[in-house]
């Protein structure tokens, strides 16, 4: 009888503490804030997180560029046999060797229910929050705005050239009744964590809603969504990080190394997802939870000055420092904030190099373009003046292969190409060397938040440790089902 | 030195503390942070923008006033009291960085860390007190 009583009382524990499922359901918003800026890399994103939630069985709600428009919207560089045009010489002289390629469309979306033009976006979200009987998952893909004076004035740039800034969408926010949890990887989206607090701009008191959440970068730094290139590939927004470490397989469809299930509960929290993201994104992000940010923002002046101990305190962020350090081969032993601010210091003159470099190649470049053209122009004058009559006649007609055979059997082309070429594998070398460095400035980022956290336990109140174990707990709560 | 003018001088010495105080501190923690490799100043130079770390400054100004004007009146009674006679002139200004250590086993739970910043604080501030008697000494001949 006692055996089956704890037997009962054992079962009735476990189900009181099996997690509530963090997202009930997403709602994405991304795009650009026009047809230029809407890279199909954002586009390919989004497709992918939302393939990956719903498979988790999270239904998912989209707001994207102009809503269910069919004009297009989204700007991408096509790729095979039938883009081989005949006008690439052209277009190298007059642009890049990849502008002919050039095209734009409709999105490929599923379950667009709206645009991201502000106006539009603030009421769909307020109403759908309002009616929402479950949590939600708000993931945003896209640009922002900084705002040097004040982070909560950080914005998202959206359709139209309209925006939303940090203290607006909490408004939005505001009307939801159920927890909201937000991961944001546009730049400067650090300035959206402001959300949390009551009163955005100052002091630590905790909104009396449950939101919380993880943005690819502080209030004043941009992050790689910034970098989203029309060919695809080699961009990696953090969101897409967090969404790989809760299903488990990356943009690829490679399996992860190892899971990011860090208490092997069987569940991904959006926490174990960030911490799981911070130690292996190779990306220019470095990341803030919420929790972070309220460290951050709770450092009292009289500890902002303050050097800290050499000795980290034994806590998650150090156990991140020390597999960041041990993955990018940083000695543990010595000084090692100094050895990192060294290799730092050494990695940002890397690249300053190749920032030289490149916009050597890049002068060159258009010397050499300027060269052809004027020969070109010399020639065919009416290439000179678009727009006039002659002009239309030239394109309109076959004297455009002509010219673009002319252009390919030209003494400087060989070396055009060979410059292009050139600038275009510098710009990914830049990209390379911003993400290492990255990965530097992310440990120091790591062992200040462990520092931090412990001067929060020596030093704050309990009403402050009170505040920042619940903005924990709230990102602690699982994300896949 | 007749009595008033020298009250004047110990509150002029005990300003130059009050005022300098805060400013000292944030070198004194900004030079450990740099010799020592880490400190949230080093990190927040590189990413925030100069005018949050001036208005973070100028916070700091206002928050530890009641702390500096605390100092500025400790280093007036000391020099008044302590720089007159010879004897006592070898220990004037020493209570600043014993005052310094003081606030920090008063004012942080977990002072450890935290105290080289604030003895190099109060030598620096012994330091400009002893400039400023020396300054004084020379105008009075």
């Amino acid at each position: 009888m006692i055996i089956r009583q704890s037997i009962a009382l054992n079962i009735a524990l476990s189900l009181a503490i099996v997690p509530i499922a963090f997202a009930d359901q997403a709602v994405l918003i991304g795009g650009g804030y026009d047809l230029h800026s809407s890279k199909a890399q954002i586009e390919e994103d989004m497709l992918w997180a939302q393939d990956s939630l719903e498979s988790l069985g999270i239904p998912t709600t989209v707001y994207f560029t102009d809503g269910d428009d069919p004009a297009e919207d989204v700007h991408y560089i096509s790729t095979g046999e039938e883009y081989n045009s005949p006008f690439e010489a052209i277009s190298r002289v007059y642009g890049e060797h990849l502008t002919d390629r050039i095209r734009s469309r409709n999105h490929n979306l599923k379950n667009v229910v709206g645009s991201t033009n502000a106006e539009e976006l603030k009421n769909g979200l307020s109403q759908f929050l309002s009616e929402a009987e479950q949590s939600t998952l708000l993931l945003f893909n896209g640009h922002g705005t900084s705002s040097n004076d004040a982070s909560h004035q950080a914005g998202i740039t959206l359709w139209n050239n309209s925006n939303i800034k940090a203290d607006e969408l909490q408004s939005v926010l505001k009307n939801a009744n159920k927890p909201i949890r937000y991961v944001f990887s546009q730049c400067y989206s650090g300035g959206f964590n402001s959300m949390v607090f009551d009163n955005p701009t100052e002091g630590l008191t905790l909104s009396g809603q449950q939101i919380c959440g993880v943005t690819a970068s502080s209030p004043y730094r941009t992050s790689e969504a910034c970098s989203a290139q029309l060919d695809g590939g080699n961009y990696r927004d953090y969101a897409t990080f967090m969404i790989a470490a809760v299903s488990g397989y990356d943009r690829k469809g490679e399996i992860l190394p190892r899971a990011a299930d860090m208490d092997n509960d069987g569940l991904v929290s959006l926490r174990e997802a960030h911490m799981f993201s911070m130690e292996t994104a190779f990306s220019t992000d470095i990341a803030y939870a919420s929790s972070d940010y309220y460290l951050e923002r709770w450092q009292p002046w009289y500890l902002k000055w303050l050097p800290t101990p050499r000795a980290l305190p034994n806590n998650e962020f150090a156990r991140v420092f020390r597999a960041l350090a041990s993955e990018h081969n940083m000695p543990l032993e010595g000084n090692v904030a100094k050895t990192i601010r060294s290799a730092l210091t050494d990695a940002e003159q890397s690249l300053d190099k190749l920032i030289e470099t490149y916009l050597e190649t890049k002068l060159e470049q258009t010397e050499q373009q300027q060269a052809i053209k004027l020969e070109l122009e010399a020639k065919w004058p009416a290439l000179g003046q678009p727009y006039t009559n002659e002009f239309k006649k030239l394109i309109s007609g076959d004297s455009f292969v002509q010219i673009s055979q002319w252009v390919s059997q030209h003494s400087g082309y060989d070396t055009l190409i060979e410059l292009q070429t050139r600038s275009s594998s510098l710009n990914n070398e830049m990209l390379e060397a911003e993400r290492y460095a990255a990965q530097l400035e992310k440990m120091l980022h790591m062992r200040k938040l462990a520092h931090l956290k412990q001067q929060l336990y020596q030093q704050g109140s309990s009403d402050e440790i009170a505040s920042y174990e619940r903005l924990i707990v709230c990102e602690k709560a699982p994300i896949s089902k | 030195m007749r009595v008033l003018p020298f009250i004047i001088f110990s509150l002029l010495v005990g300003a130059l503390i009050a005022i300098t105080a805060w400013p000292l501190f944030v070198a004194s923690g900004a030079l450990l942070s740099h010799w020592l490799g880490e400190g949230s100043i080093l990190d927040t130079v590189n990413t925030v923008p100069k005018q949050t770390i001036i208005d973070e400054f100028w916070f700091g100004y206002q928050q530890s006033i009641v702390i500096a004007i605390g100092l500025g009146l400790l280093a007036a009674l000391d020099y008044f009291l302590l720089s007159r006679n010879r004897i006592t002139w070898t220990i004037a200004g020493l209570s600043l960085p014993l005052a310094c250590i003081g606030l920090v086993f008063g004012f942080y739970k977990e002072p450890g860390p935290l105290l080289p910043t604030f003895v190099m604080t109060g030598v620096g501030l012994f330091i400009l007190y002893r400039f400023a008697d020396l300054i004084g000494r020379l105008f009075s001949r």
